[in-house]
């Protein structure tokens, strides 16, 4: 409860991105990831700092230094993606990135400076890799993932109706700041010498907040709203997923992610979670009557979901028939767009998807599942206090009763409104516009 | 989904007494071991080919097993070629009659059961560490084909035991392996166990072994398997079903629960959050 802080602060750093929003169980890698990240200055501040969107003055009061010094610190953890800095309430406000979407992303976008890129992504690939990561954040079937499925437009069937947040160009036309970057899933993949496809690595599309952050800090540059039309057609062309923030309102990204190289789609692919990303309300049905067996569709879907199974049925004239395994399907349109008879088509999922309305619903309801939702309550755990009923309301939310009662349809909006009205008692109240 | 599960073959008369039942102790279809469909499988210089643009040759080093069967409901001859593969959960599944062997030097036979032989074996020849389940070790030595419902339920059903079961761990990055005596084993899958004092010989052979530590009935899949029902039904009964023994502490966790629920919300009022 009152454990006493572990001597080494790139420990620390380490255990401490296992507490937010997505895990990222802490091990040796784990360390030797925070030692090439961080300085010791930034370890120990970004060890001590509160979980939650703060202003340095609360920040130095935590790490026990100067303003200026911790400030500076700040900056420069910032300028690494370390830190997320957003200006808010008139000041700007510090908070820790988690592993994802945060320091992975943020490190593997960088650009500048002197990063042994070669040895990061190494161990990036290798801290990813052994899948013990998506089992710490999907194993138990969590529902909400920090990426949802957006489909393809023109992969839908004609009767088929879309909302707003379901489609990429009107996010984007929604949006006034655009900013477009390096796929760190990509980048990783080609510096770890594991990249195998010819997609292009600057394709990561940002928008307002987020990439007024990654502009400032120079992960990104600023691109007009007809550059990022076209950095969708682009993408659209080479039958890549869009996958957007897991949010309806205030949507800050969408990634363009390949089979291949897309480190969500690698827990789908490779370690068989489904729930990694959040499907869209549609999911692919064949039409019988128009399907030669080509296998285009099994071909381009970059979830295996889609396969080639034989048949004795004369209309196939390759002998194969496609096959949908409804467990994986995410509802991205990829085979529907790779259909040259109009055969395979997006239909409305029995059930919708509730998403959450915008980024704290979101952050709160990925914490309350991965049983991290005390850090962000009781945020400075530098204080007794906050360490003390941490520890209890911690231990009372991984009741097994008591978090399904709260991620329950009818709980969890009574929750929500309850967490609310916490963030707006302590002044915090412009947090829940993000 | 559960109640889209098929049930567990049972096969009467025989008793799970002496030697665990592995079989029935886990979800019987999980997403983790879900076979990826290999629409064409070719041989190809040091590996196994399959054919998909997002998946680079396999090297023969990396198949950590390989199972044979013939799917139920296809056309004959209907073999299935289901292969682990280092560093996925998630094993590949090749239709045989859609594959080609000519890359793969020496293998085809003078039929389809044949060349599947010969694959087995070749794989085998070229990694040692390949495990092969006993029903398609049969197969090999000239026996029929296993015939299984479909591929998830086996894939599950080896992926477990691969990946879970503590017969077979595997390094992050290295090989399948056999866990040393007293070896703390990290697997892919759920746990992490202890085989303290007992190797892998005295484990498979002592009746039990499971109440020593090496199962750990309590955490992961095997709650959804008690809650499937796929536990044994010989045996004890504690050990069968671990909610028999947790009923007996339903009392006092209720009351514990209020107990911390009310001290909870003693320090929210006093902390001003309601």
């Amino acid at each position: 409860m009152a454990r006493k802080n572990h001597p080494d602060v790139f420990r620390r750093a380490g255990e401490k991105i296992d507490k937010m929003c997505l895990r990222a169980p802490y091990s040796p890698i784990l360390r030797e990831l925070a030692e090439e990240l961080y300085t010791k200055e930034e370890a120990l501040v970004y060890s001590k700092m509160p979980y939650s969107l703060s202003k340095a003055g609360r920040v130095a009061k935590a790490c026990g230094m100067s303003p200026d010094k911790t400030r500076a610190v700040l900056e420069a953890m910032a300028e690494k993606g370390l830190v997320v800095d957003l200006f808010a309430n008139g000041e700007y406000h510090y908070m820790p990135s988690p592993m994802v979407i945060g320091v992975f992303e943020f490190t593997m976008m960088r650009t500048g400076g002197d990063l042994d890129r070669k040895k990061i992504a190494k161990l990036f690939n290798t801290l990813l890799q052994n899948g013990d990561f998506y089992r710490e954040n999907f194993q138990n079937g969590e529902m909400t993932s920090p990426l949802r499925t957006i489909p393809h437009e023109g992969s839908l069937a004609s009767h088929v109706e879309v909302l707003d947040y379901e489609k990429a160009t009107d996010i984007v036309l929604s949006s006034k700041k655009f900013s477009i970057g390096f796929c760190s899933c990509r980048n990783e993949k080609e510096h770890a010498g594991h990249k195998k496809c010819h997609v292009p690595v600057e394709t990561c599309s940002s928008f307002d907040m987020a990439a007024d952050f990654l502009i400032r800090h120079k992960l990104a540059r600023e691109v007009e709203r007809s550059e990022m039309l076209e950095n969708l057609a682009r993408s659209r062309e080479l039958g890549l997923v869009f996958n957007a923030d897991n949010v309806k309102n205030n949507i800050q990204a969408i990634c363009h992610c390949c089979s291949c190289c897309c480190n969500v789609l690698l827990g789908v692919n490779r370690f068989g979670y489904p729930n990694t990303v959040v499907t869209s309300n549609y999911i692919a049905q064949v039409d019988e009557s128009l399907c030669n067996g080509c296998g285009k569709c099994a071909k381009a879907c970059p979830v295996q979901a889609m396969s080639m199974q034989e048949t004795q049925e004369k209309r196939y004239k390759t002998g194969k028939k496609p096959a949908l395994d409804p467990n994986f399907c995410i509802g991205c349109g990829v085979c529907a767009l790779k259909c040259k008879t109009g055969a395979v088509r997006l239909h409305e999922r029995k059930q919708r998807t509730l998403l959450p309305e915008t980024q704290f619903e979101r952050v709160v309801l990925q914490c309350l599942e991965r049983g991290t939702l005390q850090y962000q309550i009781f945020d400075d755990q530098e204080k007794f206090t906050h360490r003390t009923m941490a520890a209890f309301v911690g231990a009372f939310l991984k009741l097994a009763p008591v978090k399904k009662a709260l991620m329950g349809d009818t709980l969890r909006s009574r929750f929500l409104t309850a967490m609310r009205g916490g963030v707006r008692l302590q002044g915090k109240g412009w947090m829940l516009e993000l | 989904m559960a109640s889209d599960f098929p049930k567990p073959p049972r096969i009467p008369g025989v008793s799970a007494q002496g030697r665990p039942v592995v079989q029935e102790r886990y979800a019987w279809f999980d997403t983790r071991y879900a076979p990826v469909r290999v629409n064409r499988l070719a041989g190809a210089a040091g590996g196994l080919d399959v054919t998909r643009p997002d998946t680079p040759v396999i090297p023969f080093s990396d198949v950590v097993l390989v199972s044979v069967f013939r799917e139920a409901g296809a056309p004959p001859p209907g073999l299935r070629v289901l292969f682990f593969v280092r560093e996925r959960t998630r094993p590949f599944l090749a239709d045989t009659g859609l594959a080609d062997f000519t890359g793969f030097p020496g293998v085809v036979g003078t039929s389809m059961a044949w060349t599947v032989r010969n694959l087995v074996r070749l794989v085998r020849e070229r990694n040692p560490e390949t495990l092969v389940d006993e029903h398609t070790h049969a197969f090999a030595l000239g026996g029929p084909p296993p015939d299984f419902e479909a591929g998830r339920y086996v894939a599950t059903a080896l992926g477990v035991h691969v990946f879970e079961s503590g017969a077979v761990s595997r390094d992050i990055w290295g090989a399948a392996r056999y866990p040393m005596a007293g070896e703390r084993v990290r697997t892919c899958g759920v746990w992490e166990r202890d085989t303290t004092g007992i190797s892998a010989e005295e484990r498979e052979e002592a009746p039990g072994w499971e109440e020593n530590g090496f199962t750990d009935i309590s955490s992961g899949v095997f709650e959804d398997a008690a809650e499937d029902g796929f536990y044994r039904e010989e045996g004890d009964a504690e050990s069968a079903s671990p909610g028999a023994g947790n009923a007996r502490l339903n009392g006092w966790t209720a009351a514990g629960y209020a107990v911390y629920l009310i001290v909870i919300l003693c320090f929210l009022f006093l902390g001003g959050w309601i």
